[in-house]
């Protein structure tokens, strides 16, 4: 299988201070020329990151890259500065190979510095670079992406975190780009071990018809998994639940549901020393079972390679979303 | 009657087994139901090699059910926590959770042939269904010598374990080849296992489908427009098959004595790839679908007369040679090996299939050990095309047009086609259009056993090999293990590390092709 990043040769390199998008163009054209010509320019799409900090920037760049090979693309990232007393355009291009199998793998990274009034038109200066009929994912580190964003036209899925959202206001925004764009959230895709272990408890025969019993779900966390992972059970459980939420360093979860006369419990805990949730149901006078679920490990790059892995609508997402919001 | 208690009513007659809510949207991940896999054969090589180091992954990757259950049987004596520690030994780099999961497991010691061992199992999985709510749900893997196949089956059957409690849940029977030894024997199998079990009761496990590249074939085939028209007699000139192993027979000498290229490989592997090289698209790909259309394409390959036997296939030997930079025994020097051996390292055939889309496209296979390289390819070698409109100086570096599905190692496809070199001068060259499947795909591919060990907890036979397939396969090589037998085809000699013997070099030159080097 494919090795860690592992840089073939030199980056190439050009950049340029002010200067227009056909030179860039050019530039970027003449960079893969020189490169390494054993290359595979095999790419699935062109991922624009839309940074406000240098900081938010480097971290999403350096995410991408810690992918390696797997999810080889075209990489803008944009430096949208309004406010500056100039105009125009300052670019970087950076080419690199990666190995799989001893097999080098291309790709680039195109950062562009925007001043001034071309921040309005974002979409105009992003077209050029995107790839043909690949997706253009759009991703906004460190924020949320308002709905009228001017960036969004260009943008085949987008690119969030939920765990961003400061204000419930900005996740009902969230509800309503959702229903205009696919919207990944990595802060979803943090659950996914969660969510399977949970939905791992109820399943066969003896254990599965609790689910439809549920009388009372309590869930303990941050801010914005709690209330995402408790949407998520309302919204698929139906609603109608006792739920309480409470706030906690690590994520537990505790259902009581009762099935023709017979009560069980089923709970998930994280461990506050370890990565590790111990998970179990137990029927009161009948069956148990208890699991131990290693949680993975929890970095930007991993998140972010299951949410490209799975660059498409979410209406199980959207739904839980919408009952997070109604949480308050 | 409230909403909630309709559906609890609906899920018991279900069987429980009724729509999980919190699955939705989480179902592209397969998961197996609760249930117990019963290894026997768990005190053996292939439980601690294969199927324990693939049952720790599918808990790493979190597709195994929290109620899940491991029961071990085997002749060797030993109690419940002796055997949890030979599975904890046999993957040593595991994590928490495997040891969590292991503590669960069971065992129980004794004869194959003896009741009292079944009805010893009876009560572990009754217990175990009390106690974890595993619900009925059993699947039998048989990693044991297949002479004892029949006797499982008979066993499980006395005690009625071959059904469910109920008959609500899955029981199921995996086994691994080889099925039969020829075509007699092979029936002999399944006429035995049928008395017991029914065929969509039986898996029959080739670990070659397990991986993911031979079902990126269909994938390949099935998936794309721009291919499928192609694939036929009208533009392929005709088709190779490789599977190449640099390695000798290592420490199985004696066992590779009683089978060969031909049982070892050829019967199994190089079939299945070659039924699903030349398979008709199915309507579905599904279980039927996929397994209807490799017997019919099974079916229209040509059956070798005993003169075409001679003719058209080459039995060899590896002599002593270089292999991966070391000088290396011939076949006859290795351990287990009677020195007088007509066991074949090596076949290459050619094949003709009898139907609309692959008459008159001859089909060559290979297949040896102490090859120069270990790989499996499949390449359909294009017709050139009708008319050369440059003088033969300018195409001198011009071959065919073909199509490489590389299995592996290194899996993806090559296209090969030509392209004109810079310059002033009109000169047109061979280029490799190369797509390389782990640059473009994030997920790490299944194990083989990984992934066939999920598909028959899950019940999803379509990678498991149905009992006509199998039948088939025999048909076709059973002629070759008839005239073999007779002593007339004389066993080629090729040195270790070369791509096989002149003869084999022979057999595809005389119609002015020749083996790809790969």
């Amino acid at each position: 299988m494919a090795d860690a990043v592992v840089q073939a040769g030199l980056p190439d390199h050009w950049s340029g201070t002010g200067v227009s998008i056909s030179t860039i163009l050019e530039q970027l054209v003449r960079l893969r020329r020189a490169f390494d010509h054993r290359a595979s320019r095999t790419r699935v799409m062109t991922l624009v990151v839309v940074g406000s900090t240098e900081g938010d920037v480097a971290r999403a760049a350096a995410a991408m890259h810690g992918l390696g090979d797997h999810h080889p693309a075209r990489l803008v990232v944009l430096r949208p500065e309004p406010h500056s007393r100039t105009s125009g355009i300052d670019a970087e291009i950076q080419v690199y190979a990666t190995s799989s199998d001893d097999h080098p793998v291309f790709f680039e990274q195109i950062e562009l510095r925007v001043r001034g009034s071309g921040c309005a038109h974002l979409d105009s200066i992003v077209e050029p670079f995107t790839l043909s009929d690949l997706p253009v994912v759009v991703w906004y580190p460190g924020a949320l992406p308002a709905v009228s964003d001017g960036l969004l036209p260009v943008a085949s899925t987008v690119l969030v975190d939920t765990r961003e959202a400061g204000e419930l206001g900005t996740l009902a925004d969230l509800v309503e780009l959702a229903r205009r764009r696919p919207v990944v959230d990595l802060s979803w895709e943090r659950l996914r071990p969660w969510r399977e272990l949970l939905a791992g408890l109820f399943e066969g025969p003896v254990y599965r018809p609790f689910a439809r019993g549920v009388s009372s779900i309590d869930v303990e966390g941050k801010g914005g998994p709690r209330r995402l992972l408790a949407g998520w059970l309302l919204s698929r459980l139906g609603t109608g639940r006792t739920v309480e939420l409470h706030d906690a360093r690590h994520v537990s979860v505790r259902l009581v549901a009762s099935s023709h006369g017979q009560e069980a419990t089923f709970e998930a805990v994280r461990s506050a020393s370890e990565r590790m949730v111990r998970a179990g149901a137990s029927v009161v006078g009948g069956p148990a079972h208890h699991e131990l679920l290693v949680l993975p490990d929890d970095s930007l790059a991993w998140s972010l390679s299951r949410a490209l892995t799975h660059l498409r609508r979410d209406r199980v997402w959207e739904q839980a979303l919408a009952v997070a919001v109604g949480l308050g | 009657m409230r909403e909630d208690e309709e559906r609890e009513d609906k899920d018991m007659a279900d069987g429980g087994d009724g729509v999980n809510p919190l699955a939705e949207g989480l179902t592209r991940e397969r998961r197996a139901p609760p249930g117990v896999l019963v290894v026997f054969g768990a005190s053996g090589d292939l439980t601690a090699r294969k199927l324990m180091p693939a049952l720790e992954r599918l808990s790493r990757r979190r597709m195994l059910p929290p109620a899940f259950a491991v029961v071990g049987v085997a002749r060797t004596e030993m109690d419940d926590e002796s055997f949890r520690q030979a599975m904890r030994a046999a993957v040593p780099d595991a994590g928490p959770a495997w040891t969590e999961l292991v503590k669960g497991f069971r065992y129980v010691a004794g004869e194959y042939a003896h009741p009292d061992t079944f009805s010893a199992l009876a009560q572990v999985l009754s217990d175990l269904d009390d106690q974890r709510g595993t619900g009925g749900n059993r699947t039998f893997y048989l990693a044991t010598l297949p002479t004892v196949f029949e006797e499982v089956a008979r066993g499980l059957g006395a005690v009625g374990l071959n059904k469910a409690p109920g008959q609500v849940s899955p029981v199921r029977l995996v086994i691994e080849k080889p099925f039969g030894r020829d075509l007699d024997s092979a029936r002999q199998l399944d006429q035995g296992l049928h008395e017991f079990f029914d065929e969509d009761q039986i898996y029959r496990i080739d670990h070659y489908l397990g991986k993911e590249t031979v079902q990126n074939v269909l994938a390949l085939r099935f998936a794309n427009a721009i291919f499928e028209p192609v694939w036929n007699r009208r533009y392929v000139d005709h088709v190779q098959i490789t599977v190449a192993e640099s390695l000798g027979v290592e420490h199985r000498g004696g066992f590779y004595e009683t089978a060969g290229a031909l049982r070892d490989i050829v019967q199994n592997h190089v079939m299945q790839v070659l039924a699903l090289t030349l398979m008709e698209p199915p309507a579905t790909v599904d279980a039927q679908g996929i397994r209807d259309e490799k017997v019919k394409a099974l079916r229209a390959v040509g059956i070798l007369t005993p003169d075409q036997v001679l003719g058209d296939v080459v039995r060899a030997q590896y002599d002593t040679g270089w292999s991966e930079g070391e000088q290396v025994n011939g076949y006859r020097d290795e351990e287990g090996v009677d020195p007088h051996s007509s066991t074949e390292t090596y076949i290459a055939m050619r094949l003709e299939v009898d139907n609309w889309r692959w008459a008159a496209v001859p089909v060559f296979l290979r297949t040896g050990k102490r090859l120069p390289k270990r790989l499996t390819e499949v390449a359909l070698q294009f017709h050139r095309v009708p008319h050369l409109p440059f003088v033969a100086s300018e195409a001198r570096g011009l071959h065919p047009n073909a199509m490489i599905l590389r299995i592996q190692p290194d899996e993806g496809i090559s296209l090969r086609f030509g392209a004109k070199v810079p310059g002033q001068a009109f000169e047109v060259r061979d280029v490799l259009m190369d797509f390389s499947y782990g640059s473009a795909f994030l997920e790490e591919p299944p194990d083989a056993y990984e992934r066939l060990l999920l598909d028959a907890m899950v019940g999803d036979p379509t990678l498991f090999i149905r009992s006509d397939e199998v039948d088939q396969a025999w048909q076709i090589v059973d002629p070759l293990i008839d005239a073999w037998a007779s002593g007339e085809a004389p066993v080629a000699r090729y040195a270790a590390g070369t791509w096989g013997p002149r003869q084999a070099d022979q057999l595809i030159q005389r119609e002015g092709r020749q083996w790809r080097t790969p």
